[in-house]
């Protein structure tokens, strides 16, 4: 499903991904950790095409395509999401009106019907109840005023209602309390799947507990420095990152 | 720098909306001598039948125009650089030939002008049968037809053209016309006031609430006949009342000079809602061509609890020059000014309003968006003044600018005057562009980056646009995203 | 004779002995200078700029220059219009011109400042540059009339990498006389490369009052005060400024500053006295990552005018400028602010943000606010507020209800409006003797005295 190789990516002419080797099969879910500063939020930005981001080596093929020629839309059709860490606000615009709008752009570019408001309603309503949000808050502007959990949960909302093959999941966890984090974490397990692949870049085990890797990668120093099964994320837990600071040195 | 240079790069390439309602009807008129005399005044106010106290007014306009206006050249205050217009250039009035007499029905209406409005999707019938809408529409410098007057007449709401105001309903006209807009007031409303050709007359009398909205429909035709409307809206005690104002105009290569004058009076207790959409033709992509639209527009609170409220959406003229205010004379009166003006190519636009306080516990709230994109230049101007008696005056003011593109200006000069102290005055303006965060969230979920733009736009739009009646909203936004074709990037 | 012809009179008659007459460039200057005045005039509230002030009180008639020989001032005269708590190099100028004998030494570490007229008459060709050459703006009028007149005042300059310890006061002190005089003064600073320094720039009256009072001399004068700054790459400059002259005096001034790439202009400008004061700020962020923070307070009671206008041009990107005024105003005073930011087309990533906020006392107090943006780039955050309004009724409520009289309660409100603006702005000590101030202008002591 995703194959990346040898990926390098500058940022503002600094090198921060050094040559990333990562293969997620279809299906999965996979958990990529690392400390602060190791390139995780760069890894994302790049597979969703952020701009700023330079590609100076590698490849990333998705579905058998070369990923990184696709622009940011091109990569959205195509099912790839991206569950920011930090949403932006978008005063004026009420989250569903997003939601439906972009909703339809996809299914547009995808030759297929667009939904209509009653439709979509029904849609997007049986998901705010998985997610237990607050009917009124989609109503509102786009993220403005938001708590940080419920920024997240409305990230969550939007990947249920697009349907992505690809989700990147930037941080989910952080600055969520466990109640908010269970309920998320829910979510997300109810959207696990055989054509749905996942990505989530995590620094702490917690969200781990609740949402089981597959696998799980240590990225540190811009390379994926190790691989294992969901213990590791428990080693990490207990060792912290030190001994793979060194290795990726 | 936008999410993605190729998509932004592809969607400059898409021909910018071509003005859709740009084309000319070939109508015989009948014309005023080129050029601006007495006779010329004499000649239009002949034309209409107009009695003698209204044609010595516009004598007195006219002397003061020669007098003072002339001479001393339009106005260099604001922010907006046109060539020097020739004010005996230009054709001071124009009728069409076969409205001789008035039209009594629509069966009297040239069929070639009523094909006219079909073009413009406003078919009176239509309308008339299912919106509900009584349209007031206005060729050039005659009123052409008018519907449901009868229905409004049950009431004993007065809605129809200027000239017939001046003649059906003197007494009204002398008692209110330019006592909210001096005939001296400025150099355009001086104009305005010897050689206006016709426009909207509204009398609401007490205790009646208007139960449709009014709206009236423009257009310039024949070249070089600026076109200079006048409009008188009268709330009286306890009454209500929503006008809407929409206009387009054929593409034409000289430039128009659109001066119209709008006087708003509302009594005690009295609300009016003014809310305008304008489509002039903007001037092409080279910014040649356009309409010049210096519009003098004034509200008076004049009783207690009163309440005027002005909604604008502009996004044609080649320049806007547009202040509409609000005097706020009668105790616990309440003024709003609510606008989005999108400046795009060379457009150029120097708007916005005054509030003027007088009264005790008066309240105004501003509200303005701007969007410059191209080489437009976008400038907001706006007094808020606070005289001595206004106490526990109130007023918020919300300026907002959006620049789409490194080559226009958004530009924000607030007056605030205050001589009371007991009031309470909060400006805030903000300036920037749309944040890449932005634009890549939206694309990110699939959106075209055009899109994207279009989605964000309206949303800063959000709380001036909710404000217009609905099926303006719609107009509005479908003109918004004509607008910015092509400014992504 | 007309207004304009007294002028030319006065200058005629003072020309051959103003410092530098000698000098063909300068004499060359002060006379085209004069002729722009000439040909502008004194501004009226037809240029869009002095719509709300108003200078016909300036009267009929030039003023004559402020005599140069004083008598009778020692240090221990001073004493009350130094800092305490501070140490600083002091530069005294009486009447607008230096006086040696009550000044410290020039030099203070790395930095050396002289008289101006002692420069001016060695004719130096860098001072040329410094000046500038003559505007033929009307706006820029009462500068013109400067560089014609301009008698003395301090030449500054910071070496680069120096970072001087003590701060640099220059105190001008006006000895008023029976009959209304004028004095021109003229600053000129380079802050080098790299340096840091904080200079302090008081404007008082000798009379009845100290630095401490504050200015109560009844005397009428007009001062007439340009400052211009530039500052070289990465230097940055403390600029305290205080206008405590006396009650009929007319202060006008104007501050202009160059600033380079990643340089740091911080300005605090109080207005505390005069019957009509004017002070100009024009700042250009020309260098890359320049940033200026100019603040303000002005405190306005009786029939005083206090007029702030500032200008911030960015021409460069990744500039950041932030302005803050505050404002308090009792019986019929009137305060005015214009602030203007322009943005140029290439200054990308500009943060710019103003703020205007007036506290009115009185039934008659009025202020006239007018914060302006003129943004040509679009990667940038601007953002401008203003406010008025009298004091929070509810704040004052909460106090009244914990038993602090209503008297006192507006006090506190007043000064906590005040304070706030200035211990964040200023150095401790200018910060404190500011506070001083503001209790005594609060305790209704009549302008420029203290309570006991």
């Amino acid at each position: 499903m995703l194959e990346i190789k040898n990926l390098h990516v500058s940022v503002g002419g600094t090198p921060i991904l050094n040559g990333v080797d990562l293969v997620v099969p279809e299906g999965e879910v996979h958990a990529i950790m690392g400390p602060n500063g190791s390139g995780k939020s760069t890894l994302s930005y790049t597979l969703a095409g952020r701009e700023d981001y330079e590609v100076t080596a590698g490849e990333a093929v998705y579905k058998g395509q070369n990923l990184l020629a696709m622009n940011v839309e091109e990569r959205a059709r195509e099912g790839v999401f991206l569950a920011f860490q930090y949403p932006v606000e978008i005063p004026g615009v009420s989250g569903m009106y997003f939601l439906k709008a972009a909703l339809n752009a996809q299914r547009k570019q995808r030759g297929e019907s667009e939904v209509d408001a009653i439709e979509f309603l029904k849609i997007a309503r049986r998901n705010i109840k998985i997610l237990e949000m607050d009917d009124e808050l989609v109503r509102r502007s786009l993220n403005v005023g938001f708590s940080g959990g419920e920024k997240k949960r409305n990230e969550i909302l939007q990947m249920a209602v697009l349907e992505p093959r690809l989700a990147i999941l930037d941080e989910t966890d952080s600055g969520l309390d466990i109640d908010a984090l269970k309920i998320v974490a829910n979510g997300v397990n109810g959207l696990r799947g055989p054509d749905r692949t996942m990505l989530l870049i995590t620094h702490y085990q917690r969200l781990l507990s609740y949402i089981v890797p597959d696998c799980v990668h240590v990225l540190s120093g811009g390379r994926i420095v190790a691989s294992g099964d969901k213990d590791l994320a428990l080693t990490l837990e207990r060792e912290g990152y030190a001994a793979y600071e060194a290795a990726a040195a | 720098m936008a999410a993605n240079i190729d998509s932004i790069d592809a969607a400059r390439e898409l021909t910018r909306g071509e003005y859709k309602y740009g084309f000319v009807t070939e109508v015989e008129e009948d014309r005023a001598p080129k050029g601006l005399d007495e006779n010329v005044v004499r000649f239009i106010s002949a034309k209409k039948g107009e009695p003698e106290w209204m044609l010595e007014w516009r004598l007195r306009a006219f002397r003061a125009w020669r007098e003072r206006f002339l001479p001393a050249g339009d106005p260099t205050w604001a922010n907006v650089r046109y060539p020097k217009i020739d004010y005996q250039d230009s054709y001071y009035y124009a009728a069409p030939k076969s409205q001789e007499d008035r039209p009594q029905s629509l069966d009297d209406v040239d069929p070639e002008l009523l094909a006219m409005y079909d073009k413009l999707g406003i078919p009176l019938q239509e309308r008339a049968a299912l919106a509900g809408v009584a349209v007031d529409a206005v060729f050039d410098s005659v009123s052409v037809a008018t519907t449901y007057k009868g229905a409004l007449a049950e009431k004993g709401i007065i809605f129809c053209a200027m000239s017939e105001a001046v003649r059906e309903h003197p007494e009204l006209v002398r008692k209110y016309l330019g006592t909210v807009v001096p005939y001296a007031d400025n150099a355009f409303a001086t104009l305005n006031s010897a050689v206006f050709s016709d426009g909207t007359f509204v009398y609401v009398p007490p205790g009646v609430r208007c139960p449709m909205e009014l709206s009236t429909y423009f257009r310039i035709n024949a070249e070089n006949t600026g076109q200079f409307e006048r409009t008188l809206l009268i709330a009286d005690k306890g009454s209500y009342v929503s006008y809407l104002e929409g206009c387009t105009a054929p593409m034409r290569d000289e430039n128009q000079l659109h001066a119209a004058v709008v006087e708003l009076v509302a009594l005690d207790d009295a609300e009016i809602k003014y809310s305008t959409v304008q489509n002039w033709y903007p001037g092409d992509k080279n910014g040649k061509g356009g309409i010049y639209n210096f519009v003098t527009k004034r509200g008076t609170c004049r009783g207690r609890n009163s309440k005027i409220s002005w909604t604008q959406v502009e996004t044609g003229s080649a320049i806007t020059w547009k202040y509409p205010s609000c005097i706020l004379q009668g105790d616990n009166s309440v003024g709003e000014f609510y606008s989005v003006a999108v400046t795009n190519n060379h457009q150029q636009a120097d708007t916005g309003t005054k509030m003027i306080h007088i009264g005790a516990n008066t309240r105004s709230t501003i509200v303005s968006k701007s969007i410059s994109a191209g080489y437009g230049q976008n400038t907001y101007r706006g007094l808020v003044r606070i005289q001595p008696k206004a106490r526990n005056a109130r007023n918020h003011t919300q300026c907002d600018g959006l620049l789409l593109g490194d080559r226009c200006g958004a530009h924000t000069v607030p007056y605030i005057e205050v001589k009371n102290s007991a009031a309470r005055v909060e400006h805030e303006a903000t300036t920037s562009k749309i944040s890449d965060d932005q634009l890549f969230y939206c694309m990110q979920r699939g959106l075209s980056a055009e899109d994207a733009v279009n989605l964000i736009v309206n949303g800063f739009c959000k709380v001036v646009l909710k404000e217009l009646p609905m099926e303006f909203a719609v107009e509005a936004q479908k003109l918004l995203e004509v607008s910015l074709e092509g400014s992504v990037g | 004779m007309s207004v304009l012809d007294t002028y030319a009179e006065e200058f005629a008659s003072a020309a051959p002995s103003l410092p530098g007459a000698e000098v063909d460039w300068l004499d060359a200057h002060r006379r085209a200078s004069f002729q722009a005045f000439l040909d502008n005039g004194v501004p009226t509230p037809r240029l869009e700029s002095w719509k709300y002030t108003n200078l016909r009180g300036l009267g009929e008639a030039a003023l004559p220059l402020a005599p140069r020989d004083i008598d009778g001032i020692d240090r221990g005269t001073l004493a009350p219009f130094v800092l305490d708590g501070i140490d600083c190099q002091v530069l005294v100028f009486v009447n607008g011109r230096l006086r040696a004998d009550l000044s410290d030494d020039g030099q203070v570490s790395d930095a050396f400042a002289v008289s101006l007229a002692a420069a001016l008459r060695t004719g130096h060709p860098d001072l040329r540059a410094m000046i500038g050459p003559a505007s033929a703006a009307p706006e820029d009028a009462l500068r013109s009339l400067n560089s014609a007149f301009m008698m003395d005042g301090a030449v500054i300059r910071v070496a680069p990498d120096s970072r001087p310890s003590r701060p640099l006061h220059l105190l001008f002190l006006t000895v008023p006389q029976d009959t209304a005089t004028a004095s021109y003064a003229r600053n000129l600073i380079i802050a080098g490369r790299g340096s840091a320094m904080t200079i302090i720039e008081t404007h008082a009256a000798l009379g009845h009052g100290s630095l401490a009072e504050g200015s109560a001399g009844e005397g009428s004068y007009w001062t007439n005060a340009t400052t211009r700054i530039v500052l070289e790459s990465g230097a940055q400059l403390r600029h305290h400024r205080l206008q405590d002259d006396s009650l009929a005096a007319y202060h006008l001034a104007a501050t202009s500053v160059d600033i380079a790439a990643d340089a740091h202009y911080e300005s605090f400008a109080a207005a505390l006295g005069a019957k009509l004061s004017r002070h100009e700020i024009d700042a250009c962020l020309s260098g890359e990552g320049a940033r200026c923070d100019l603040r303000g307070i002005y405190l306005g009671r009786d029939k005083q005018h206090l007029d702030n206008t500032t200008q911030i041009v960015h021409s460069a990107p990744g500039g950041y400028s932030r302005q803050v005024y505050r404002g308090v105003l009792d019986d019929h005073a009137h305060a005015v602010f214009q602030g203007k930011v322009v943005v140029a087309q290439d200054a990308q990533r500009t943060n710019a943000h103003q703020l205007n906020q007036n506290l009115l006392l009185s039934e008659s107090a009025e202020v006239n606010s007018k914060p302006e943006l003129e943004i040509n780039a679009d990667d940038v955050k601007c953002s401008h507020g203003a406010t008025t309004g009298a004091l929070d009724e509810e704040a004052l409520f909460y106090l009244r209800s914990r038993c602090i009289g209503h008297r006192e309660a507006s006090h506190m409100l007043t000064e906590a409006f005040v304070v706030e603006l200035v211990a964040d702005a200023t150095i401790p000590a200018f910060g404190g003797w500011l506070r001083g101030r503001l209790a005594a202008w609060l305790a209704g002591a009549p302008p420029g005295r203290s309570i006991p």
